[in-house]
């Protein structure tokens, strides 16, 4: 017995769970970083997208890729990347260009969504292959961006080429709707769901627009937090439990960081950072208050004024997730003009007079239900589709005007690769 | 609980054939210190000053048959750690994590006066923040105890004794270490 006991508490010792990392690799890169290479201008960029054939690096890319830029303003530091949305489970590479001499150079990373794998990526579109021409504002003949990636930190190796092809889809309207402000924790993404970091980072994964959760601290201030209590999936351990209602909103932001260190934002934070820094189109407020949705109600007035300001239309639909909200959304004063998502069915949707109706991606296409929302001037995003084949299948074979995702680079490549 | 099975085997090896023997409820009452074993992972932005020490009571009530088997519940209050803080604008607060096991708990004798425990349940736990207002925050987290004890007869129903276990709420990842002394007492017989 006693040798039983010793046994067992040895296995119980040398136990232990597997930690999955994914880490964003050191990108510095001598050549990009030299004071010879400086950015590349707008009409360069607008050339550049499209769907390009990959001949080199298909065992991790698969054969085609849909490149296209995105962009973070931050006043006159306006940084824009160039994300290639890729075959083969849909792993994508995002980089950053800048033009030394007649050639455009391309530094960043990839990442294959379904497991850890990421590295480097040192790609160039040489002066004879397309640089030049680009670069001169000219039509080039082809584009050919060439170059190498690597596993981890390792220098890249691994041959990468990929040539145009035609242009990006976008003749039909997609709606790229990402997850958590731009996907989960459980994807080891490089900043945390719900998180303003991650909402920066969004347009990279593809996403035109996003979706994120509301509640209310216990003073009444709206944050973004998708679970109900505070616990180790989302926030790092601090010896604060229980329900994150529980706490005022002071508390949270000074004792409470996300997993990967950020602050947990007020829905305030979110709106500003959508309308001023990002090309976002769209938010979906999930809407997880049990009361007056007024505080909601006051924020989207708010911002989408704000945003009309700056010449931008941005849609900020609350959310209709059960039927307590949607009673809580009646009481809104004038609620039949209050842009919103309403999750239930089809007769909810017309009491609340919702723009949009979001039904869960298991109930299939509805293309009869989808078809009459359309002759009514309403759309459908459909939630959340995340295995390739059904993505592939739904933009297809259905109708639906958006995808909720918490992998919006598996939609962008499917419908800009129509 | 695989512990657990190996501690019925072994009872099962060790009870005795015919007539059942003496049933009796006993108490184990015990009060002490546990020193947090695990990180606090206190949030360095606001200069945390942490205790690690904190007082663990128990009361624990075993059922022991006539074979070496004993199974009961245990419950208490026990402070896993503190800390006091100072925000940017130096404004202070301070904070705890105090837990409330409630345990199933099986115990087998190794000698006559030593004896170890094991126990699987939750532990309900609670956060008492005190900063910009007071806030005391609930959350039930699975954890277990593992705990031996030795026991000094006084008479035939009564005995003090000395315990060394440790507490683990998993769910939350908080863990303690605790040293307590013991009142033991067979309080019903039949």
């Amino acid at each position: 017995m006693k040798t039983r006991i010793t046994i067992l508490i040895l296995v119980c010792c040398c136990s232990c769970l597997k930690k999955f990392e994914a880490p964003v690799p050191d990108t510095r890169w001598s050549s990009f970083d030299s004071a010879s290479a400086s950015p590349i201008a707008y009409r360069v960029r607008q050339k550049l997208e499209g769907i390009f054939t990959i001949t080199s690096g298909n065992d991790e890319f698969g054969n085609l890729a849909a490149v296209k830029w995105s962009y973070l303003a931050n006043g006159a530091d306006t940084s824009f990347y160039l994300s290639l949305f890729c075959e083969n489970q849909v792993p994508y590479i995002i980089c950053e260009a800048r033009r030394q001499d007649s050639n455009i150079l391309l530094n960043g990373y990839w990442r294959q969504m379904v497991n850890t794998g990421t590295g480097k990526a040192r790609l160039m579109i040489s002066a004879g292959k397309g640089g030049r021409a680009l670069l001169s504002g000219a039509v080039p003949d082809s584009i050919v961006i060439e170059g190498s990636f690597g596993t981890g930190d390792e220098l890249p190796a691994r041959p990468l080429r990929l040539k145009y092809q035609r242009p990006l889809y976008k003749a039909t309207p997609m709606q790229i709707v990402a997850h958590r402000l731009g996907g989960r924790n459980s994807d080891l993404l490089p900043a945390s769901e719900n998180s303003i970091e991650m909402l920066r980072m969004a347009t990279r994964f593809g996403a035109t627009g996003v979706e994120t959760d509301v509640r209310l601290t216990s003073d009444g201030v709206p944050i973004v937090y998708h679970d109900e209590t505070l616990n180790e999936r989302l926030i790092q351990k601090n010896g604060m439990l229980g329900p994150i209602k529980n706490y005022t909103y002071a508390q949270l932001n000074t004792l409470v960081r996300l997993i990967n260190g950020e602050h947990i934002p007020t829905l305030r934070e979110v709106l500003t950072t959508l309308v001023y820094n990002t090309s976002l189109n769209f938010i979906w407020l999930d809407t997880k208050i049990d009361g007056d949705l007024q505080v909601l109600r006051d924020m989207q007035v708010e911002f989408m004024q704000k945003a009309a300001a700056i010449g931008r239309t941005v849609d900020i639909s609350i959310g209709i997730p059960t039927d307590a909200v949607l009673d809580n959304f009646k009481r809104l004063p004038d609620y039949k003009n209050v842009p919103s998502v309403c999750e239930l069915d089809i007769d909810k949707l017309e009491q609340a007079n919702s723009h949009i109706w979001g039904p869960r991606w298991t109930l299939g296409t509805q293309n009869e239900d989808v078809a009459r929302l359309h002759n009514e001037g309403k759309k459908a995003y459909v939630w959340t589709l995340d295995v390739p084949g059904n993505i592939a299948t739904f933009i297809k074979e259905g109708h639906f005007d958006g995808i909720l995702s918490n992998y919006p680079s598996a939609v962008a490549f499917y419908y800009y690769a129509q | 609980m695989l512990l657990m099975l190996c501690t019925l085997t072994n009872a099962v090896r060790g009870q005795e054939n015919g007539e059942r023997g003496q049933y009796s409820l006993v108490a184990y009452i015990s009060g002490g210190m546990g020193h947090y074993a695990t990180a606090a992972g206190t949030p360095v932005a606001v200069n945390p000053v942490t205790s690690k020490w904190g007082f663990a009571g128990s009361v624990r009530v075993l059922w022991y048959p006539d074979h070496l088997l004993r199974i009961g519940f245990e419950s208490g209050h026990m402070t896993f750690y503190s800390y006091k803080f100072t925000d940017s604008i130096g404004k202070a607060g301070k904070t705890s994590v105090t837990g409330v096991p409630l345990l199933l708990v099986a115990s087998m004798p190794i000698t006559a006066r030593l004896n170890a425990f094991f126990g699987t349940g939750f532990y309900n736990m609670t956060t008492n923040l005190d900063y910009g207002g007071k806030t005391d925050s609930h959350k039930l987290a699975v954890g277990w105890m593992l705990a031996a004890s030795y026991v000094q007869p006084l008479s035939k129903d009564l005995g003090v004794g000395f315990e060394l276990k440790w507490m683990d709420a998993a769910q939350t990842v908080d863990a303690s270490i605790v040293g307590q002394l013991q009142l033991v007492w067979k309080f019903i017989k039949w």
